[in-house]
């Protein structure tokens, strides 16, 4: 044998040439990093292997002579001798592929798959010529809705079990099975039980034919149609990446791109299908501005800026910049968010802004926490502590790289008022009751009762933390007092959790009140001074975050407001504040993509170019830096965020410098610490993106997070405050394929609860806290901690009940 | 170790009159029907088999029908020797192959004069 191998790898022999190969990978993967391409239909690299098509047949070398295996299910062993071409292994594959055929429908005009169909294109390279099947073909009647978005045909499929393998090992939801046997074998969902997933899309997207088609996409274009583009989801802060794809200046689909970093090739069904709210008929076309009459009617640009800019100028010289305030950026690139705070802290000259809406958390906890970790942490962690939101509903991608991790060994504990996603692959599960969180601390740190094994596990070995928000009534401190105790341990890393979008880029351009851009703490004066050098001027004094910025406006404290792409109304945690601030304002200008709830309250509002109509950047939750591309233009006069907010600085007197989105990610890379060396073709040149700090640069602002020592808040009736993957948001509402998959809202009770205050089952209760009142159904949820009622956040119907902490319930009916 | 049974076989006894081709699709059909369907070419292949088999009795077959039925059993076990090679993840499919090998190389002009006829066999 030739010799030996490195150390990272032996050699084997694939059609004679001698290559490199790592040892233990599937044989098929070594083939094709050194070239050798083997047909395959059920091998696929995020799965475990089966060898059940057959068709990636080989022929290897043994003692007993040459073998026929599947390349799938062999694994590299040194020395290894394998022939992929040989007459043998090439009759068997074609064998297969003739196989595979031989029932399926020739309907591939019809099929959506047609023209990047691994069927077709398989069998055109390694396939027979023609088919010597004369007998009747299998009959299902097809297609079969087996979920409100996914469609399947029985007839194209070829059983290869992508699919349910998917569903049991990556999403954890197994409802698509195999039934019935041999030749009746077929792929189909439990009665009454529909293939409700929020993990559907990834199995439309691996299906290696058109068995399994997506409602949002069915008959809409030809492949070879289509247009695509590379970019990354901001529906949610993970920062999956994805193929945008557009035919006519339409999008018509998002594919998954395997990012080794973040989403290994899957997305959410969210993230996947919310692309239908680009085209809405819904979409601001035209500014807005609100005439004399109080109604919002159709401006010019040069009318609406020159009403905004007029207005603003008014209030600036009576009140001075702090009079003003602007929420938002979080749904912004990096860029536009950069030149918001510029417009905001050097133009308007005020340090109120806040891209969190008071459902986050610190935001120097948030994007500068000592010991902050990386999604990939996960597969190294020996235990996972996930305090904070249910991931399944809030950050689905960073649930699947979880149970991942738990499946490869890591221990998890989960602390939440209720059952999550992830608890079937829990190995502690801690409950607590919204406000109690400190007390359950106090027993990981003390090691307590049901406590004991979580705090072991903690202790010893390398650990992921990630931290978040599990319920509105949370304190926002709890998950830096976590993560403050956590420390301590020698191998602790964190993931501070925040939800929307691109709210790591927009925190890490500084808009919040306690940072300036590239994770710079406001309060350092050196800091503030280099930065009015680059800007001019920064404003000083101390910034309101949201909370203070709705109650200044509500008190007439400050008079102005700019929403950037941010819905208070909808999404602030009391949305009667909210209201009220925005009613009181004297100025309110929104920039949105939706008349949103907010935007209507508004007295201009700039129609602004949305995902996929900007090039940009975008940060995610680890700080990595993404980038976003254009490949539709925007709707009617829409125009690019950063652009608007320059128009309005020059006709303030002042020059934000924001020709183009390139030259603001070439002054962010020089302006921002920790953005140094971002640039964007650096950026592009690397598949996984950058993850910032880069080597050798340093970051200004290092949060030690210190356990603040919070107090339990004890009430009789705790209400749990969450939000579900479906709501009533804007986006998902003008998405048709969504929209209908948000539930009407509900009261979930412990089912003792329920016959100690008498509640009978699908009665209605209502629900009083101090923010106001809902009337809702009653569910059951035995997951619950007892003394918790659990209403989701943001389904209609029980917005005035607000996030506050007691509530009180009677029963109506 | 007398009472006990090591493993078990069967020996079948057909007189003349057998119609050899419908014994080999009785066969081929036992082996289809326990097919488990995790497999291309045992869940597709002894289907097929059998479907042929059936078309032959049913007075439709074709003179190609003889090197197809060898064909598809050599892609379901390779060489069609023994022991049987395999495509499949189990030896259940290349049973299935035993008796189209056997009607083929030993009654080989039984199954012609059968597709040579054009009749449906009673």
């Amino acid at each position: 044998m030739p010799s030996p191998s490195s150390a990272d790898g032996v050699l084997i022999t694939v059609d004679g040439r001698s290559v490199q190969a790592e040892v233990g990978i599937p044989l098929i993967q070594a083939c094709e990093v050194a070239g050798t391409y083997i047909p395959r239909f059920c091998w696929h690299p995020r799965m475990k292997p089966v060898g059940m098509c057959r068709v990636c047949l080989v022929e290897v070398e043994s003692p007993r002579g040459r073998g026929l295996v599947p390349a799938c299910t062999t694994p590299v062993t040194d020395g290894l001798v394998v022939h992929t071409v040989s007459p043998v292994a090439k009759k068997a594959q074609e064998g297969v592929l003739e196989f595979l055929l031989i029932n399926h429908p020739l309907d591939c005009p019809v099929c959506d798959r047609g023209g990047e169909c691994p069927l077709q294109d398989q069998v055109l390279a390694y396939g027979p010529g023609e088919s010597r099947f004369v007998e009747e073909k299998r009959h299902f009647p097809k297609p079969i809705e087996i979920s409100e978005l996914v469609l399947l045909d029985r007839e194209r499929c070829i059983l290869c079990a992508r699919c349910t393998r998917f569903s049991e090992e990556v999403s954890g939801d197994p409802l698509l099975e195999f039934v019935d046997r041999g030749y009746g074998t077929q792929v189909l969902t439990f009665p009454d039980q529909p293939f409700r997933s929020y993990f559907s899309g990834n199995t439309v997207q691996i299906c290696p034919v058109g068995a399994l088609t997506a409602r949002p996409y069915r008959f809409r274009a030809r492949p070879w149609d289509l247009e695509a583009v590379e970019s990354t989801c901001t529906h949610c802060s993970v920062g999956c990446r994805i193929s945008v794809q557009s035919s006519q200046n339409q999008v018509l689909r998002f594919l998954a791109v395997d990012n080794d970093a973040t989403n290994q090739g899957w997305l959410c069904d969210k993230g996947r299908f919310l692309f239908e709210a680009i085209s809405s008929p819904n979409r601001l076309t035209v500014p807005l501005v609100k005439g004399e009459d109080g109604q919002l009617s159709q401006a010019s640009w040069d009318e609406a800026l020159e009403v905004a800019a007029f207005r603003l100028e008014a209030i600036l010289a009576k009140r001075g910049g702090a009079s003003v305030a602007g929420l938002g950026g979080a749904r912004s690139t990096n860029e536009a968010a950069y030149a918001l705070g510029k417009l905001l802290r050097a133009a308007i000259g005020t340090n109120h802004v806040d891209a969190q809406l008071g459902d986050g958390l610190d935001p120097q906890f948030t994007v500068a926490a000592l010991g902050r970790g990386t999604i990939d942490d996960l597969d190294r962690a020996s235990t996972i502590l996930v305090w904070g939101p249910d991931l399944k509903e809030e950050l689905p991608v960073l649930y699947l790289r979880v149970r991942q991790a738990v499946q490869a060994g890591a221990t998890l504990i989960v602390c939440h008022p209720r059952a999550t996603g992830l608890d079937d692959r829990a190995a502690q599960r801690l409950r607590y009751r919204p406000g109690e969180g400190p007390e359950l601390l106090a027993r990981l740190q003390s090691g307590e009762g049901e406590a004991i094994a979580a705090r072991q596990a903690l202790a010893a070995g390398s650990v992921v933390a990630l931290l978040g928000r599990a319920s509105a009534g949370d304190d926002p401190r709890l998950p830096e007092a976590v993560a403050g105790w956590l420390n301590q341990f020698p191998e602790v890393r964190i993931l501070p959790l925040a939800r929307r979008s691109n709210v790591y880029g927009a925190l890490d351009m500084g808009l919040a009140p306690t940072l300036l851009p590239g994770r710079v703490s406001a309060s350092s004066g050196q800091a503030r001074a280099e930065l009015a050098q680059r800007w001019g001027s920064v404003a000083e004094g101390v910034g309101r975050d949201a909370g203070g910025i709705l109650a200044g406006l509500a008190d007439r404290q400050l008079t102005a407001v700019l929403l950037a792409g941010s819905d208070p109304v909808s999404d602030f945690p009391d949305p009667d504040l909210a209201q009220r601030a925005l009613t009181a304002a004297g100025l309110v200008i929104a920039f949105d993509t939706f008349l949103s709830a907010s935007a209507r309250l508004a007295d201009v509002v700039f129609p602004v170019a949305g995902f996929t109509e900007v090039e940009g950047t975008a940060t995610n939750l680890e700080g990595r830096v993404q980038k976003l591309n254009r490949i539709v233009p925007p709707p009617g006069l829409a125009r690019p965020e950063w652009s608007v907010f320059d128009d309005l600085a020059v006709r303030l007197g002042f020059e934000l410098g924001a020709i183009s989105a390139e030259a603001l990610a070439k002054e962010i890379a020089s302006v921002a610490p920790a953005y140094q060396g971002a640039d964007w073709d650096v950026i592009e040149a690397e598949p996984e993106g950058v993850l910032l700090p880069r080597p050798g640069v340093v970051q200004p602002l290092r949060y030690v997070p210190v356990d603040p020592g919070l107090k339990p808040h004890k009430v009789r009736l705790a209400l749990h405050r969450a939000r579900l993957l479906y709501d009533q948001g804007v986006h998902l509402q003008s998405s048709p394929s969504l929209a209908g998959l948000a539930t009407a809202s509900f009261a979930a009770f412990h089912p003792d609860d329920a016959a100690r205050m008498g509640i009978p089952p699908e009665s209605r209760v209502r629900l009083t806290s101090a923010g106001g009142q809902a009337e809702l159904l009653v569910r059951r949820d035995p997951s619950l901690r007892p003394g918790t009622v659990f209403v989701p956040i943001g389904l209609a119907g029980s917005e005035s009940l607000g996030c506050e902490l007691e509530v009180r319930v009677e029963v109506i009916g | 170790m007398s009472g006990v049974t090591p493993g078990w076989g069967a020996e079948v006894v057909m007189d003349e009159t057998t119609n050899l081709v419908a014994a080999a699709r009785s066969i081929v059909k036992f082996f289809a029907h326990e097919s488990c369907g995790q497999c291309t070419p045992c869940r597709e292949g002894t289907s097929w088999l059998e479907a042929v088999l059936d078309r032959i009795l049913a007075g439709a077959g074709r003179p190609a029908d003889l090197d197809l039925l060898a064909d598809v059993s050599d892609n379901i076990s390779p060489g069609l020797r023994w022991p049987p090679a395999m495509t499949t993840i189990c030896p259940l499919g290349p049973s299935a192959v035993s008796p189209i090998l056997a009607i083929l190389t030993r009654f080989r002009s039984e199954v012609e004069a059968m597709v040579s006829m054009g009749v449906p066999i009673g």
